[in-house]
Order: structure tokens, then C-alpha cells, then sequence
């Protein structure tokens, strides 16, 4: 799309990585001008090549460059930047930045700053839910007066302690009985305080067997508001999402009728006017209830786009410069196929989890039909310890759920990335496991299979040994020195087992 | 000949055999055969009639491999650690000295570690401990004794 | 480089028959060797296994680094020697990789008369020292060894380089800096306790290895004191109390473990840097070698063919192609590695010999290797190559081999006759490993020359004393000579009195080559100092 000069505008996207180098794509697909920043560790980050111009914002630390309000700003404001796309995390649900962002005669690609600020604190949303006619999860806010014991009698155990200014996952805490609720309560106002700058908790039922299914919209600024097929999340560790699906094995198109139709309810009550998802939590009886709105572009929105074929991002984009949306709802609520999505995080699942940094020495990805890898990563490429640890998304789509299962399998076995540990085998194994195949699992599902989910494939080890031995006497295969030079193998090294 | 291997942690016990092109492997008692070619910078295999393609990347600790959807990382087992050198039994002097304490009873039984004797020598005083769980057979001192290099002081029988 | 073009055709009748008798003579030879392999009495085995004593072959094995080559020095020493009770001259001698570096270990065998050292023992034992000096490699000596063979000690004691000399060159090994290891999983007695002690570092076995100057019989003998051998000379005693040996070992597994740790601490050094590729299997099946070894030694056959089956690529740089054909010169590579090989392709002219020397003086400056590959019956006689001074330029040659600076190789793939041994680099020009195929043969002159120059001989005597002979009785004093000559003159009788460092199977002489050629990298090339050529 040509646009005359005056018309292209010039973006900027607050972000790096994978969903820096999707954003950056979008905007310039779109015909405008493209612009990334970047922090020290990030100056050879394939996203720069991305952009039209990159402009460096500070050291390696976030606070330092990607969370720094001050020196985004400054930089845009320099560069005549006519609008800012935060992406997810680092800024992206900051309404002070929003509103800088705003005062500072730009654009903010996302929503208005009121209707964030309205569901970013937790209970505020609940409320809203609830004046919106939408089912939320039984609770009790804990006022500076209510005897938390009293509370949690009334909900009934076992309950969910949770941040009021909490989000993404974090600040929730289990209690399945009086005295462990005594134990927490305190420890848990106390880390609401560090962490979200906010001590109010409140307490949430625990649901039984739950799944955690949420429903992205796009609104415009016109008051038109839209909701998508939804993307089943419930395979979490921790609270974080690492498979996504769409649709949901759990639902059908009637259900999800509802859950939509429940989304936009709360989304029109907060004037809601760009991409985000309502998230639920939908119980054994197929209850569902609402859980919070995410006031971003997600994660696992490639999911939704390949079930629909809509570019949610150029949307976001598109509407934030004022365009205005016109879809067909009905069509839209029938998905086009199935598509699951695997992140890949760079950390070591027989370590814990623990983050696995450091130059990519061997990266080769998977490509066929039917295969979406959004990455931020590339050979040579120097994974920084600053930030969260994601590599890339891998999306498999097919014409059905078995389909998209097999191409996700395929996809993932021939993604190949070392030096670094990566949640690629623990995935396999999780896709590769019975109830995900049939599609009965909910958010225990990690926590119930765990030591299943470190099985090692041993079909192949005759296979590998014979290769090994085949390499190894091949001929004189290179070897490389501590200083990464490559020598000759000696004679007394190859010609393994000589008796003469 | 039998090999060990070690793939993924874990040790691998295996013979391999050469044949022409084919690689006969046995592991547990189960024959494999695969013929093995290099193609570009990939391995083409055959087992019967099926095809795999094999990546590898070489490291300095080891040769990694991506088969179908397993990834292996292949190894030499690495050296044993060395084993500790039986350990004296009895209670010995280790340099000449006096006896200071003496504070077991012949019966008595001691565990590892515990301090059997103590030993002064060069104004410093040494605690002589039990190496092994056991019983006190014999005692050969007296507190005030003096006692040469490599003396035994107590015999102590293992469990 | 150009590919040698063979011109060999593997469906020939002849090429069939002759692969069918080299074939043959390998195996006899692989088969000796695997009976020899096993060592002695399959009772004293047992009595070992009981005592938890390993076999040497097993100790040398478990010692290696994994996957580690064995180039075993004479494997077939005292074949035929001794009434033949004495396998491999009961001495296992070879070099491998522990802990990542080459090694020469030489290791007992008690199997075979109770490890004692027989005349060609102790030569073995020398040998594999003097390897092990020339290319700078570290040794372990593997002691379990009654000491010397009394019956022949003669043989074995007083001469220069008899068993005293074995301490000498420990000794003079550790001062140039060559790690001496010992051990001790047997008896280290009377002079052989010298074997632990003249070592830089030294492992004993608990139970088994003892150390002492007299053992039990002897000490009780002299001053009536009874004592056993674990108290007079065990493990205990020589790391507690006498300090004699350094390292305490539970048992053997224990023992060869702690050699692998001394060797893994002890610095590797680098190898002297030559011209090196990467290597590249011979264009040509080496296997065609057992086709190209003619049955009939008379017979000829081109160098060039062998050359091509053990060069890198079968690529062979040739020098001098049209001049003094009899001796093909010319460089290739061997496992990467560049070296100068020169053949034999008929007797020596005096062309052949200056080309030759020629060649050498080239590798030499150029600190290339040099590989001889023997096939020689002799230099060219005759008046006109007298009056052309062959002696003269066979010198020029001889004394190039002498004084070169660069490694030397020798593999005897044929005839290695009179003063072409010399000029050929035989084992009195110190190259630094010399073998030979199955099919060769070595004497002063050919079996045939020799049995006819005695013979006649023999008839002159019998004229002077006015009988003449008849045919028959020709017959009968030429045969007994001829087969003598023709004994005396087998590889395998070579082999067994270390006239050579093993028999090898032709096939494999590129194998053979590329170990040694980097092993003798562990010494540096020193510059050319060539003396006079005679000119």
C-alpha cells in the first residue's frame, strides 16, 4: 500500500525480540515507516534489521532502556515520531507511559489510558465484570476491616490469594485450609507491596479441574467492538502460559458464542478501543468466569490469526490512526481450522527452569506448510541475561486439531538450537502426552504429569550410536580448539583401535 | 567387543559391528542394522525400509544428534573417579608424641569419625578418629605414654 | 599432485593367483601371532587370574586411553627360539595413547617362564627403550618379571647392552626430561629392582607386586632371617615405611588408574610442526597389494603401484622421473603429512644413487620424512660401472642416509640384499621403525648367490684334493646350504632375533606409517649436517 508522504507515519516499537521484529514487520507491511530501539545488549539483535531507522535508548539493564519513559520519549520526540507501539510486557499495560505517550502529541497503539487503568487493578476489574452482567469467580475483597478467616469460611477452602495490582501470573498464592491461610496472608500483603507497589489482596474460590480460555477482541474507535474464537491456555507451569490453542478442545461454538458475546460486554463498559483479551476461567460443569482483561497485544495472538486470517496487529495499528472496523461477527466466531502454538523459552527444564543464556552457535528452524515461527533469534546471536528469556513461537495450523498436533511435532523436531537448554523436548513430551492428544487437560495438567514430561525419547539411541561411530570414523571429521580454530585430527586419534 | 557409551547422562552398553555399508548394533540383546551415508552436511540413513534424516553438530564435550524428533547428546563415558585407598583400621600415631586422652573401653563399639584418641605432639594436640563403624578390640595405651611414629594405639575391628 | 596411474588389472589370472598366495602368507603369519598372543601355560594364567593378577596383554589394554592405537614393537621376537617356549620373548612392547599421549610401554609377561629375560628379552626390552629415546616418547614399565633367565645369562648380563643398559636408559631418559613409570603388579627382584626404582614415579600393587634386592629364599640363605615376601618387599613397605615406590594400589584396576592420572598431569608437548593436510584415503584399494607382491621374488614389479596404495590419494609427486630409473624418488602424503619416499625398481646405478641422494639433501633441508621402501638385490657390477666410480656415488647415497637430519622409515617389501640394505636405510641406518612384509627376505647376498659361491667353494676343495664330483653329490651339498640360507634368511626368522620391529601385513603398511610418522613428531627435526660426499 503506497502511501504519499504526509500519510506514511512513522512508528516506533517499544520492544525487542520477537515481538519487536512482528511489530516492525506489521507496520512497515502496512507502508509506514518502521523505527526500533535498542538497548548495549541488544545492538546486534536481528530486530534492528527489521527497521527502517534504530535508535539506541540505554544500557543493557530494562530500567535503563526498554522501562525508561524519559529517554523512549525523548528519542521519539527527537526522531518526529508520529506514533509508539509498546508491544507486551517492559511498558505495554504502563498507563503513565500512556499518558505521556499522549500528552506528547503521539500516538498510542493500544487503548485509551482510561480503560487501562480502569481493569488494571484486579479488583476494579471485578467490579466492572460485575456491573457488566459477566459471572465472575466468587470473592472477597480484603478490606482493611475483613477477617480473612471469616472470608475464606464464606468463599470455601481451598482459595486463591491474589495481588489486587498483580497480573501476568504473578502474586498468587494457595491456601487449602485456616491455618495455611493465617501462615500467608500477612507474607502475601507484604509481597503485593514489593512487587505491584500495592498491598491490597483479595481472595478468589479455587476452581476444580479449570481452564483458563480467553477471548481476543479488537475494538475501534468508534464504539465497534469484535471478539475472535477463543485460545485455550491451560497448560501453564507456574501460572505461565507455554501452549496455546485454538479453538478449545473444552467449548463448542455456542459456549464460545457466549464467552464472546460476556468479552464485549466488559470491553464496552470500559470504552475499551483496541487489541486485548478478556481472559475466564471455566470450571468442570463448563461455568466460565471472569478472570482479568490484558490491555495489549498478547503473546499467542499468532494463534487467533491463523484460525482467521486476520492480522490482529496491523488491525491494532490501523485503528489507533483511526480506522474503523467493520467484520462480519458470526463468520468470525467460526475458526478456519486449528492452530496451536509452542514457546520456546531459552531455559534448562532439568535445572529448574532456570534461564540458559548465551551465543547460538547452531540454529536451524523448521519451515512446510502450515508453519508460523515468529523469533527474535538468528545464529551467532547473543541471548541476554536482562531480560525475559523467550526465543520464539512456534505455530503449527492445520485443517484440524490432529493435523495442526502432527505439523507442531514435525516443526518442533526439526528445530534445532544449541549450545543453549530450551523448553523444546519438554513441549514435545507435553504434546506428545495422552490426555493433550485427546484434548482433556486443564491447568493442572503440568503439575500432574510432571516427572512424565522429562521422559526421554530412547527409540532411536541403536541409531545414534551407529552414527556416532560412523562420524567418529569417518575420516578425519574437523575438530575445533579451545580458540575455536579448526585442527586436523591426529593419525593416533582416527585410527581408533589399531592393533599392529 | 562390548562398548559403553554415554547419551544423555545416561550409559549405554553396546557391540558394533561393521558389515561393507551397514552398521550392526546390539543393545540388549536386539540387533540393529543401518546403512549410513553423508549427504552434504547430513546423515541419510536406512533401516529396512525407512529413511531418516540425521542433523549433528559436533561440540568439544560431545556430538550432538537430532533423529526424528529425539535429541541426543553422545559422549565418551567420562574417567571413574578414583577410589580412596582402604583406609587404616587401627588407631596409629601419625608423628611420635604423648598420649593425652584415651577416650574409649575396649567393648565399646565406635562409629566413623569419632575421636578415639588424642595425641600431643609439638604442642599441638591431634584427634585420632575412627575410620570405619566398629568395636574397640584392644588398647595399647595409657595416658602419659610416649609413643613413636606409625605406633599402632588401638586396635578397632569393622562391622 | 598427479594420481599415480596403475596400471594393474585386478581380473587378471596372475594378479588372482598371486592375491591368493600373499593372502595366504599373511594368514600363517596372523596365525602365529594369535597363538603367540596368548602368551604362556594356560596354567600359569589360571594361578594369575586366582592371585588377581591380570594378564600383560589385558594390563596394556585397560591402560590405553579408549579407541587408543597399538603399535606393537616385534610381536614375533623368539619365534622359534628357545625350543619355542618363549612367546614373544615374554615381553609385550608397544606404543599407545594414555591419557592423550603417546606411550612406549613395555609390560612382563609372567606367563611365559616366569617373565624372566632370555638373550632376546633383554634385546627386546633395549629396542623398545631406544624407540622410545629417538622419538621422544615417555615410558611405563609394566614389572612382573623373575629377573634374568639364569640358564642363559650369558646372554643376557654382562655385554654393553645387555640388562644393565636397560637402567642407563632409564636414567638417561628421565634426564632429558622423558617420564619413566613403573608399575610394580609382580616381582621387581635383584637387579630388576632397579626397574621401580630408576623411575621418576612408581605404582605398587597390594599382594601381588613385591620389590626387593634379595627375596625370601635368598635373605634366609644369607643370614638365616625368615620373612615373607609381602613383608620384606610388599606394597606396604616400599609406600609407608622405605619409600621406594610412591603410589599405593588396592589391586591392578586401581594401579593402571593411577598411571593414567600421572600421565594426564605430566605435560603433553607439542609435536614439531610439519607440512600437514587433511588426508585423504589412496585412490587405489590397498587390498590390491596382495595381487601385486609377486609369488616368485625374481620376479619384478613396479614400485609405483605399491606407492599408490599407501599414498594420501594415491597422489605422487615423482623427482627425476627420467633419470636413474632403477630408484623411484618422489613426495606424497601420508595421513596428510608430506614425506619423501624412495623405491627400489631394480639394481642401483650409479645414476640411481646420486638421484637418490639428491632427494634426501632435498627432504632434508625441507625437514620432509623419508620413507624407504626396500626392494633391492644389489648395486650393478660390471668394469664400466667400476671405472664409473658406482662405490663413489653408492657413498653419496649412504652417507645422505647416515647424516640426514629427518625421520626415517624403512618397510622391507621385497629383496633387501648386500649393500642395498644400506643404501635402502636398513636397521643399521636407524631408521626409526623398520618392518617387513611376509614375502621378504634378507641376507649378504640372495639364497641362491650364496648356496652357488659356497658350493663351489666346496667343489674347488674337493678338486684340489683330486676328486671330482657328480651331480648328485652337487645336489647334496648345494641343498643343505640353500635351505639353510633360505631359513636364515624369512622374515620370520628376522623378526624373531629383532632384526626388524615386526612383520607386517602389506595392506596396512599405510596404517603402520601414519602412526609412526606422527609419533617421531614428538622430536624435533634438527637442522642439515651432512658430512663429506665423496664427490
Amino acid at each position: 500500500m503506497e502511501y504519499s508522504e504526509c500519510e506514511k507515519k512513522r512508528i516506533l516499537v517499544a520492544n525487542r525480540g520477537e515481538i519487536a521484529i512482528r511489530i516492525l514487520k506489521a507496520i512497515r507491511e502496512l507502508g509506514h515507516t518502521a523505527i526500533a530501539i535498542y538497548s548495549d545488549a541488544d545492538k546486534f539483535s536481528p530486530h534492528l534489521t527489521f527497521a527502517d531507522e534504530a535508535y539506541y535508548v540505554g544500557e543493557s539493564e530494562a530500567s535503563k532502556s526498554y522501562l525508561n519513559i524519559d529517554r523512549i520519549i525523548e528519542v521519539a520526540k527527537k526522531n518526529k515520531i508520529d506514533g509508539i507501539h509498546p508491544g507486551y510486557g517492559f511498558l505495554a499495560e504502563n498507563t503513565k507511559f500512556a499518558d505521556v505517550v499522549k500528552s506528547s502529541n503521539m500516538v498510542w497503539v493500544g487503548p485509551q489510558p482510561k480503560s487501562m487503568y480502569d481493569v488494571g487493578d484486579k479488583i476494579r476489574a471485578r467490579e466492572i465484570a460485575k456491573s457488566a452482567g459477566v459471572p465472575i469467580i466468587p470473592g472477597v475483597t480484603l478490606g482493611s476491616n475483613t477477617d480473612p478467616v471469616d472470608a475464606a469460611k464464606g468463599l470455601g477452602f481451598p482459595i486463591l490469594i491474589k495481588a489486587s495490582a498483580g497480573g501476568g501470573g504473578k502474586g498468587m498464592r494457595i491456601v487449602r485450609d485456616e491455618r495455611e491461610l493465617i501462615d500467608n496472608v500477612d507474607i502475601a500483603r507484604k509481597e503485593a507491596e514489593s512487587s505491584f507497589a500495592d498491598p491490597t489482596i483479595y481472595f478468589e474460590k479455587l476452581l476444580e479441574e479449570p481452564h483458563h480460555i480467553e477471548i481476543q477482541v479488537l475494538a475501534d474507535k468508534f464504539g465497534n467492538a469484535y471478539y475472535f474464537p477463543e485460545r485455550e491456555c491451560s497448560i501453564q507451569r507456574r501460572y505461565q502460559k507455554i501452549v496455546e490453542e485454538s479453538p478449545s478442545t473444552t467449548i463448542d461454538r455456542m459456549q464460545a458464542k457466549s464467552m464472546g458475546e460476556a468479552a464485549l460486554k466488559v470491553i464496552k463498559e470500559i470504552a475499551y478501543d483496541s487489541a486485548g483479551t478478556v481472559e475466564f476461567m471455566v470450571d468442570k460443569d463448563k461455568n466460565f468466569y471472569f478472570l482479568e482483561v490484558n490491555t495489549r497485544i498478547q503473546v499467542e495472538h499468532p494463534v487467533t490469526e491463523e484460525i482467521t486470517g486476520i492480522d490482529l496487529v496491523a488491525n491494532q495499528i490501523e485503528v489507533a490512526f483511526g480506522k474503523s472496523l467493520s467484520f462480519n461477527q458470526d463468520s468470525l466466531n467460526i475458526p478456519k481450522g486449528h492452530a496451536i502454538e509452542a514457546r520456546i523459552y531459552a531455559e534448562d527444564p532439568v535445572n529448574n527452569f532456570i534461564p540458559s543464556t548465551g551465543k547460538i552457535d547452531y540454529y536451524k528452524i523448521p519451515y512446510g506448510a502450515g508453519i508460523r515461527l515468529d523469533d527474535g533469534a538468528c545464529k551467532g546471536f547473543e541471548i541476554p541475561i536482562h531480560y525475559d528469556p523467550i526465543i520464539s513461537k512456534v505455530i503449527a495450523r492445520g485443517k484440524d486439531r490432529k493435523q495442526s498436533l502432527y505439523r507442531l511435532h514435525k516443526a518442533l523436531s526439526d528445530y534445532h538450537i544449541l549450545p543453549l537448554k530450551t523448553t523444546i523436548s519438554f513441549i514435545m513430551n507435553i504434546i506428545k502426552h495422552p490426555e493433550f492428544i485427546k484434548g482433556c487437560y486443564d491447568t493442572n495438567f503440568i503439575n500432574k504429569n510432571y516427572e512424565k514430561l522429562f521422559d526421554e525419547n530412547e527409540e532411536y539411541i541403536p541409531l545414534a550410536i551407529a552414527c556416532y561411530y560412523y562420524l567418529g570414523s569417518q575420516g578425519f571429521s574437523n575438530e575445533y580448539n579451545l580458540d575455536g580454530r579448526e585442527t586436523l585430527k591426529e593419525c593416533w586419534q582416527h585410527l581408533t583401535n589399531f592393533r599392529g | 567387543m562390548s562398548e559403553t557409551v554415554k547419551i544423555n547422562n545416561k550409559l549405554w552398553e553396546y557391540e558394533l559391528d561393521k558389515e561393507d555399508n551397514c552398521f550392526i548394533v546390539k543393545i540388549d540383546g536386539k540387533v540393529y542394522r543401518y546403512e549410513i551415508y553423508m549427504i552434504g552436511d547430513e546423515l541419510f540413513v536406512k533401516e529396512n525400509n525407512k529413511y531418516i534424516k540425521i542433523s549433528y553438530f559436533q561440540e568439544k564435550d560431545g556430538l550432538n544428534l537430532w533423529a526424528e524428533d529425539a535429541f541426543y547428546k553422545i559422549s565418551e563415558e567420562s574417567e571413574e573417579e578414583l577410589i580412596e585407598e582402604e583406609s587404616e583400621k587401627d588407631i596409629k600415631a601419625p608423628m611420635p608424641g604423648i598420649i593425652k586422652e584415651v577416650l574409649v573401653e575396649v567393648g565399646q563399639h565406635i562409629s566413623k569419625g569419632q575421636t578415639v584418641v588424642v595425641l600431643e605432639s609439638m604442642k599441638m594436640s591431634n584427634e585420632l578418629k575412627a575410620s570405619v563403624d566398629g568395636e574397640i578390640k584392644e588398647i595399647f595405651v595409657a595416658v602419659g605414654d610416649q609413643v613413636d611414629a606409625f605406633a599402632t594405639l588401638v586396635r578397632i575391628e569393622s562391622e | 599432485m598427479a594420481k599415480i596411474l596403475s596400471s594393474i588389472n585386478t581380473s587378471d589370472e596372475n594378479f588372482k593367483k598371486r592375491y591368493e598366495h600373499n593372502k595366504e602368507l599373511i594368514k600363517e603369519i596372523e596365525d602365529i601371532k594369535a597363538v603367540i598372543k596368548n602368551g604362556g601355560a594356560k596354567k600359569s594364567h589360571e594361578v594369575n587370574k586366582e592371585r588377581g593378577k591380570l594378564f600383560c596383554r589385558q594390563r596394556i589394554e585397560k591402560v590405553l586411553d579408549k579407541g587408543s592405537p597399538f603399535l606393537e614393537v616385534a610381536p614375533m621376537a623368539a619365534y622359534n627360539m628357545y625350543g619355542g617356549e618363549v612367546p614373544s620373548a615374554g615381553i609385550v612392547t608397544g606404543v599407545g595413547r594414555v591419557s592423550g599421549r603417546e606411550v612406549m610401554i613395555v609390560a612382563n609377561d609372567q606367563t611365559v617362564k616366569g617373565g624372566t629375560y632370555y638373550p632376546v628379552t633383554v634385546k627386546k626390552h633395549i629396542r623398545a627403550q631406544h624407540i622410545a629415546m629417538e622419538n621422544n616418547l615417555p615410558c611405563l614399565y609394566i614389572v612382573d618379571s623373575g629377573g634374568a633367565y639364569l640358564p642363559l645369562q650369558d646372554g643376557v648380563f654382562p655385554d654393553k647392552e645387555h640388562f644393565g643398559n636397560i637402567f642407563y636408559n632409564q636414567a638417561v631418559m628421565s634426564s632429558k626430561g622423558l617420564l619413566q613409570v613403573a608399575l610394580v603388579t609382580g616381582l621387581a627382584t635383584a637387579g630388576g629392582a632397579y626397574q621401580p626404582a630408576m623411575c621418576d614415579q612408581c605404582i605398587i600393587v597390594k599382594d601381588t607386586g613385591a620389590i626387593f634386592i634379595g627375596g625370601p629364599p635368598l635373605v634366609k640363605a644369607a643370614t638365616g632371617e625368615v620373612v615373607d615376601a609381602e613383608e620384606l618387599g610388599g606394597a606396604d613397605v616400599h609406600t609407608r615405611i622405605s619409600g621406594v615406590a610412591d603410589y599405593y594400589a588396592n589391586d591392578e584396576e586401581a594401579g593402571i588408574r593411577k598411571v593414567r592420572e600421572i600421565f594426564a598431569n605430566y605435560p603433553k608437548g607439542e609435536k614439531f610442526p610439519i607440512d600437514r593436510v587433511s588426508p585423504k584415503e589412496p585412490y587405489y584399494d590397498p587390498d590390491e597389494i596382495y595381487g601385486i607382491i609377486p609369488d616368485n621374488l625374481e620376479a619384478p614389479y613396479d614400485v609405483r603401484e605399491i606407492i599408490a596404495r599407501i599414498v594420501d590419494n594415491s597422489e605422487f609427486e615423482e623427482f627425476k622421473a627420467r633419470y636413474g630409473q632403477t630408484v623411484v624418488a618422489g613426495f606424497a602424503r601420508i595421513g596428510g603429512y608430506l614425506v619423501g619416499i624412495i623405491g627400489n625398481n631394480g639394481a642401483i646405478f650409479p645414476e640411481s644413487s646420486t638421484k637418490a641422494a639428491h632427494f634426501i639433501e632435498l627432504c632434508s633441508f625441507r625437514k620432509i620424512p623419508l620413507i624407504f621402501l626396500q626392494n633391492i638385490t644389489g648395486f650393478i657390477i660390471g668394469k664400466k660401472y667400476e671405472h664409473q666410480g658406482m662405490p663413489k656415488d653408492g657413498a653419496k647415497w649412504v652417507h645422505a642416509v647416515s647424516t640426514t637430519n629427518v625421520p626415517k622409515f624403512t618397510v622391507i617389501v621385497g629383496n633387501s640384499y648386500g649393500a642395498g640394505n644400506y643404501a635402502m636405510c636398513g636397521r643399521g641406518f636407524n631408521p626409526r621403525f623398520l618392518w617387513m612384509w611376509p614375502n621378504s627376505r634378507i641376507g649378504v647376498m640372495g639364497h641362491n648367490q650364496a648356496a652357488d659361491v659356497l658350493t663351489q667353494v666346496k667343489i674347488k676343495q674337493y678338486e684340489r684334493e683330486g676328486k671330482t664330483l657328480s651331480e648328485k653329490e652337487i645336489e647334496n651339498i648345494r641343498n643343505p646350504i640353500l635351505e639353510d640360507y633360505k631359513n636364515k634368511s624369512e622374515a620370520l626368522y628376522s623378526t624373531a632375533r629383532l632384526w626388524d620391529d615386526g612383520i607386517i601385513d602389506p595392506a596396512k603398511t599405510r596404517q603402520y606409517l601414519m602412526l609412526s610418522i606422527e609419533l617421531s613428531l614428538n622430536k624435533k627435526i634438527g637442522e642439515v649436517n651432512f658430512g663429506i660426499f665423496r664427490m
